[in-house]
């Protein structure tokens, strides 16, 4: 299924349905009060404005798509290894997570081949562990 | 004394060094923006001094604007959006063989722009803080929301969309704990909201993941640079172009004050005016016309000391870089506003001095190494991007060394990107993040002060002068961009242009 980023109804049920859970939470914060300190009262108003500018961008009919990509399995590959990564993170130290990352990165993008790419992820993850645990004295994940 | 100090301080002089030659880079790069940069680097400077933070970013400040030039000259691809201008005519002086001149014309006319924005900034900003003191909360609120209006009827083709990504940048600016009752707020029970999502994690990511994987979409092409010749394009030509310099340095100003106009629109009206003006123009514009390069650089750097003026005096940004830096104080434990020259005025100084730092750092390193910055931008995105990744997971782990705000950044790189492809700018999602809990304080506050009475608090605004051109300003801003008004505006405005043509006698 392509995923159809341009179309305004889709975007509009989107805003409205953010816009419903904003007003719930208002409503939950019992800020259809009008006391002047209530804390649902901005929620609120962001609420009821998010609802109205769904209403807008359905009447504000479908947008120029985007450009196809260049190469659209290497977006959603990379993609897929940006999310992949905060898991691994959570089972290795992070030079090795990284110095993976990288390596893997770099093969997927097609920068360079396999032994270059693992000097390089090497050295790029020594440059940065140095740089921001030593120099901007950084806690690394 | 205490000023000599800090002017001759050598590590702030280091830095600004550092920042300018890592802007440059940065601006040169293009898909690497110097809002990215900045918003990295806002997390690795929380632990420095405020006077060190302030050094490198405005290095990098100036050393970005200032380097998107670069790969527009010489590859016609510009580096940011404020360089478009300049490769209209850059590029083709570079076909010409005349890259080098072009790269010192845009250099030198950077930095004029850039000391005459200072200079103009520094006259006038203590003079607008002075009167922002006669703000209310309710005025605050209508400066924000009108900030947040014009960065969005402005940077993008519809309003409602800008309107929807700042109330969605609000929305995630409550999240967290009431800044009054001190109650939960869209916390859904977890214990780990209730500190609220840090803004600068989703700076990094909407800036950072999201332009990772736009960068991956464009493909990974290396581009090829043309031959340069000599740089110093020399004295008599700068003076050539004084008065086009000092047109290009007030329209530069100007538009960076305006909030949500940054140097990209600045270079864009510069280059329109020097279009429009010049009228015997070293070539024909578009074909290579050095006056096509001096108006939009000396304007996108003047641009850059306008932008400060409302962000010091107001703490209202003038564009997205400011927007970031206003970040970076609040990291600080500083209060961007008029109160901040009162209070701490090391920090409007510090920012005076790294920007001349800065100036002075942008002619060695602009006309010095070109060849080293070529190679520099012939460097495949595939090599870079993974590398980039890594640096925001580090930028947004370090802010709270919490695991959870690296899951945050990333999933706000995601939002970012589905975002741009439906056509959302992302930047009226910052301004609103950043501004949201001033503009619900300030609004939380004036009611209060109205007694609870939203008529009492429309009738005090429409009677005081301030609020009255500000409530004016976010009608006006919100009305000029519906449809039907325009329409009707532009039938009023033919009636008009008709009755006022001589009639034509038939015969």
């Amino acid at each position: 299924m392509k995923l159809a980023w341009h179309n305004a109804r889709l975007q509009a049920l989107l805003i409205a349905a953010l816009g419903g859970g904003v007003l719930v939470e208002a409503w939950r914060l019992g800020g259809f009060g009008f006391t002047p300190d209530s804390p649902g009262r901005f929620p609120l108003i962001t609420g009821v404005l998010l609802l109205l500018c769904a209403g807008l961008i359905a009447r504000d009919g479908d947008g120029k798509p985007e450009p196809p990509a260049a190469d659209m399995r290497m977006v959603v590959g990379f993609a897929l290894l940006i999310l992949a990564f905060p898991v691994v993170l959570a089972f290795l130290p992070f030079p090795a997570a990284s110095a993976l990352f990288m390596i893997v990165g770099f093969l997927w993008l097609r920068a360079m081949g396999w032994l270059r790419a693992i000097v390089t992820a090497a050295i790029g993850t020594a440059i940065i562990t140095v740089l921001f645990q030593y120099v901007f004295k950084v806690v690394l994940p | 004394m205490e000023t000599l100090a800090l002017v001759f301080n050598p590590l702030l002089i280091v830095l600004t060094a550092v920042g300018v030659v890592g802007g440059i880079f940065v601006g040169a790069m293009p898909g690497l923006s110097v809002t990215m940069a900045t918003a990295l680097l806002i997390s690795f400077t929380y632990s420095w001094s405020t006077e060190a933070a302030l050094a490198m970013m405005m290095g990098i400040y100036f050393g970005g604007v200032y380097g998107g030039s670069r790969s527009a000259i010489l590859f016609n691809i510009p580096g940011t959006p404020s360089a478009i201008a300049t490769g209209l005519d850059g590029y083709p002086m570079a076909l010409q063989g005349k890259a080098g001149r072009a790269i010192g014309l845009a250099t030198l006319q950077s930095v004029i722009g850039g000391v005459f924005g200072v200079i103009v900034m520094a006259l006038m900003a203590p003079v607008v803080a002075e009167f922002a003191l006669k703000f209310g909360p309710f005025e605050y609120f209508l400066l924000a929301t009108l900030g947040i209006l014009l960065v969005g009827s402005i940077g993008s083709s519809s309003l409602p969309r800008a309107v929807v990504s700042a109330l969605l940048g609000i929305t995630f600016s409550m999240v967290g704990m009431d800044p009054i009752t001190g109650g939960a707020r869209f916390t859904y029970g977890s214990s780990s909201m209730l500190g609220g999502i840090h803004f600068i994690v989703a700076l990094i990511g909407l800036f950072g993941v999201t332009e990772i994987l736009f960068q991956l979409r464009l493909g990974s092409a290396v581009p090829v640079a043309q031959m340069h010749d000599k740089v110093f394009p020399g004295w008599r030509t700068l003076a050539k172009h004084w008065w086009l310099t000092l047109r290009a340095s007030a329209i530069g100003f100007i538009i960076g004050a305006l909030p949500g106009l940054g140097g990209d629109i600045a270079a864009l009206i510069s280059y329109d005016h020097a279009k429009r003006t010049v009228r015997k123009p070293t070539a024909p514009f578009g074909q290579g016309a050095e006056e096509g390069v001096v108006a939009p650089e000396t304007a996108n750097n003047a641009a850059i000391g306008g932008a400060l003026v409302p962000m010091l005096t107001l703490g209202i940004p003038g564009d997205a870089v400011t927007a970031v830096l206003i970040g970076a104080l609040y990291v600080h434990g500083l209060k961007p506003g008029p109160m901040l020259m009162i209070d701490s005025p090391y920090v409007f100084k510090n920012i005076l001095v790294a920007s001349v730092w800065s100036n002075i750092f942008l002619v060695i390193f602009g006309l010095m190494a070109i060849p080293l910055f070529v190679r520099i931008c012939q460097i495949r995105r595939g090599i870079l991007l993974p590398f980039i990744y890594i640096i925001s997971v580090v930028g947004a782990f370090s802010i709270q060394n919490r695991f959870s705000d690296v899951v945050w950044m990333t999933s706000f790189g995601f939002l970012g990107y589905a975002m741009r492809m439906g056509r959302f700018p992302v930047g009226p999602m910052v301004l609103g993040m950043i501004l949201g809990p001033l503009m619900e304080a300030s609004f939380r506050r004036a009611v209060l002060l109205a007694e609870g009475s939203l008529v009492k608090l429309l009738t005090s605004a429409i009677t005081d002068p301030i609020s009255a051109v500000l409530l004016a300003g976010v009608l006006f801003t919100l009305l000029s961009s519906m449809d039907s008004v325009r329409r009707l505006t532009n039938r009023i405005a033919g009636l008009f242009a008709r009755s006022s043509q001589p009639q034509r006698i038939e015969r």
